[in-house]
């Protein structure tokens, strides 16, 4: 038999219960997975690349990753300078003897480059390959006392002088009808490798959007871009790290950078991460293809730009032209800014520092 | 003795909050979960588009209600956010301020300092047209920049090719007039409709709009699994569902919009900025 007492008991659990229920329900609601985010790696173009990506399908983020790195390593193919078998390594091997018949995407970004090489006045030149090899060949970096000659030296005059014979772009010939590509001199060279990494992050970018993924991020060795936003819903965060950590002799200018991005593209040219030595002296690995010299005037020079191609070639033109002339070359890029060690920032850049 | 008695396990579960209020930082984030922003992105196929309209990005903002339940710093963020799209035209769709009138002129000047190269044009929702100085926000609005249409249209010419901007009063609180809104409009060779309340597109009178931007439901803000929203307040939406839907070949959308009222949470439904390109279909 049940007491008023203990029907009052039952009454008050079956609520506190009911609550305890709907309380629950609630938090189970609130969250809810609506989306997630996914990641993927893969080794392409001798760098690891990591592609980030948000959306609400596991299988359709997993094909766009897939499909956006299997267009990267057909950009790779095409324009790879390391790979034997590229359209770029059959173009110089065929330099002072034919023209080669390329496919249409290779032509049309040697049509790009040269465009930007007009819009730099040559300060962006992609046939500056024959002077980079002649001044790596020189440094010290990576060997072993025995295989470096006694008086390693800078280049001379001379050896300039000659090397730049064989550089510049309007020495290129090109045929739109044939779609082919010749190099008129013996050791003559093209390196799209300045670009190649920028409009290989784009593709990408476009390739995961055409698969429906709009809120991504991929980054190629420091060549990234940010689509949309994150799975908070907020820009993403990209992390550029002091130039100066490991060489605590310079004095720090620059702690970690934290960026803050939508639907913009960064890329950073440098000294700190890359350069020649020799004599026990430490060059910029970027050079001014006019004088056929590296350059001093900037250590490090990060732009943020609508696309990670315009992206890459200011920040290696920019690194050569230095801080004023780069300001200018600014006017012809819309929304890009740069961020330059020594310590410079041109006007716009703060915007995507803010915290959001 | 007995109400105490019967009170007594309402009074043990307003414990129980209390003792989540001892977590305030795990309840933001549950609340924060909701909240969480999205860009929505669409296609909008348009016959005979001419190239100089074609890719043409249309941003899409709506139901902020700045200030109800939006902080400074959000509102911010989604400003910036927006920009960074780098839109053509940005179309706002009303309910700029919410129940609470406070800040309203800061929040006006804050949303009305959107820029794009077409421009930004807005219509007035239900809760700004309950505030009796909304002619103010049509005032702030215009003096800013932001071309406010109330059952009026503006024609923007690009290369020679025409685009329609047309808006469309508010449904509850305005006199719409969608006659008046579409006049002259079907020289243009793309036409865009904004209104705040979808239930003004059942009296569309033949008017084919390519696009129509629209707000006011939050989505339901409150989307239960299998059960769906509470209510959408509004009978057009309880027939096509929230999002895009089209109708004779006009795409219409429904946007989650960017804010909350009355409650402060969304549950399974995310605010969204909405991108809308443009883009010529093929024959």
């Amino acid at each position: 038999m049940t007491t008023p007492n203990s029907r009052n008991q039952t009454l008050r659990s079956a609520i506190v219960v009911s609550i305890a229920l709907v309380l629950i329900f609630l938090v189970v609601l609130l969250v809810w997975q609506d989306s997630l985010t996914l990641e993927g790696e893969a080794r392409i173009m001798g760098i690891s690349i990591h592609i980030t990506a948000t959306g609400t399908n596991r299988d359709k983020i997993n094909e766009a990753i897939n499909v956006a790195f299997d267009r990267m390593r057909q950009i790779d193919q095409r324009m790879s300078d390391y790979r034997e078998d590229s359209e770029i390594s059959k173009i110089k091997r065929a330099a002072g003897k034919a023209p080669v018949a390329v496919s249409h995407e290779t032509f049309a970004m040697i049509q790009k480059a040269i465009e930007y090489s007009k819009q730099t006045d040559g300060a962006f030149d992609m046939t500056v390959r024959p002077l980079v090899a002649l001044w790596r060949d020189r440094t010290e970096e990576g060997k072993s006392p025995a295989q470096i000659p006694p008086n390693n030296a800078p280049p001379s005059e001379q050896e300039i002088l000659a090397t730049l014979r064989l550089v510049g772009y309007d020495k290129i010939v090109l045929d739109p009808a044939g779609q082919t590509v010749w190099l008129p001199e013996r050791g003559m060279s093209i390196d799209l490798g300045a670009i190649a990494k920028g409009y290989a992050v784009d593709e990408a970018i476009r390739v995961l959007r055409a698969h429906g993924v709009e809120n991504s991020l991929v980054n190629a060795g420091g060549d990234l871009y940010a689509a949309g936003i994150n799975e908070d819903g907020k820009p993403w965060t990209v992390l550029l790290r002091d130039p100066y950590e490991k060489d605590r002799s310079k004095i720090r200018v620059w702690k970690d950078l934290k960026l803050h991005l939508t639907d913009k593209a960064v890329t950073t040219s440098g000294n700190y991460e890359r350069y020649i030595l020799i004599g026990g002296q430490r060059f910029n690995h970027i050079l001014d293809p006019r004088t056929g010299r590296p350059v001093k005037a900037l250590d490090s020079v990060t732009v943020v730009a609508g696309s990670c191609l315009e992206a890459d070639v200011l920040s290696t033109v920019i690194t050569v032209v230095g801080v004023q002339s780069g300001l200018e070359l600014l006017k012809q890029f819309e929304g890009a800014s740069f961020y330059a060690i020594p310590e410079f920032q041109s006007p716009g850049f703060d915007r995507h520092l803010e915290e959001p | 003795m007995a109400i105490k008695k019967l009170l007594q396990p309402f009074i043990e579960s307003y414990r129980v909050f209390v003792w989540c209020s001892r977590f305030p930082g795990f309840t933001r984030w549950l609340f924060a979960r909701g909240n969480r922003l999205q860009i929505s992105r669409h296609q909008v196929h348009i016959p005979k588009l001419p190239p100089a309209l074609q890719g043409l990005r249309v941003l899409h903002l709506t139901d902020f209600h700045a200030a109800d339940f939006m902080e400074e710093r959000r509102l911010e963020e989604i400003l910036r956010i927006s920009q960074s799209l780098k839109p053509d035209l940005i179309a706002l769709t009303g309910d700029y301020i919410g129940y609470t009138p406070k800040y309203y002129a800061d929040r006006i000047r804050r949303i009305a300092s959107l820029k794009a190269p077409l421009g930004v044009f807005a219509v007035l929702g239900n809760h700004d047209r309950w505030q009796p100085f909304h002619n103010r926000i049509v005032q702030d609005f215009e003096a800013a920049g932001v071309t406010v249409l109330q059952n009026a249209n503006r024609f923007i010419e690009r290369s020679g090719a025409r685009l329609c901007m047309m808006g469309v009063d508010d449904h509850e609180e305005g006199q719409p007039n969608l006659d008046a809104a579409a006049h002259g409009s079907h020289q243009a060779h793309a036409r865009i409709l904004l209104a705040h309340n979808p239930d003004t597109l059942f009296s569309l009178n033949g008017h084919a709009p390519h696009l129509v931007l629209t707000g006011h439901t939050h989505g339901g803000q409150i989307n239960f699994p299998v059960f769906g929203p509470l209510t959408y307040f509004c009978k057009y939406v309880d027939q096509t569902g929230p999002g895009l839907s089209r109708s004779n070949g006009t795409y219409i959308y429904n946007s989650r919009g960017l804010g909350m009222s009355m409650l402060p949470v969304r549950i399974r439904c995310r605010p969204e900025i909405g991108l809308f390109t443009l883009d010529r279909k093929a024959e």
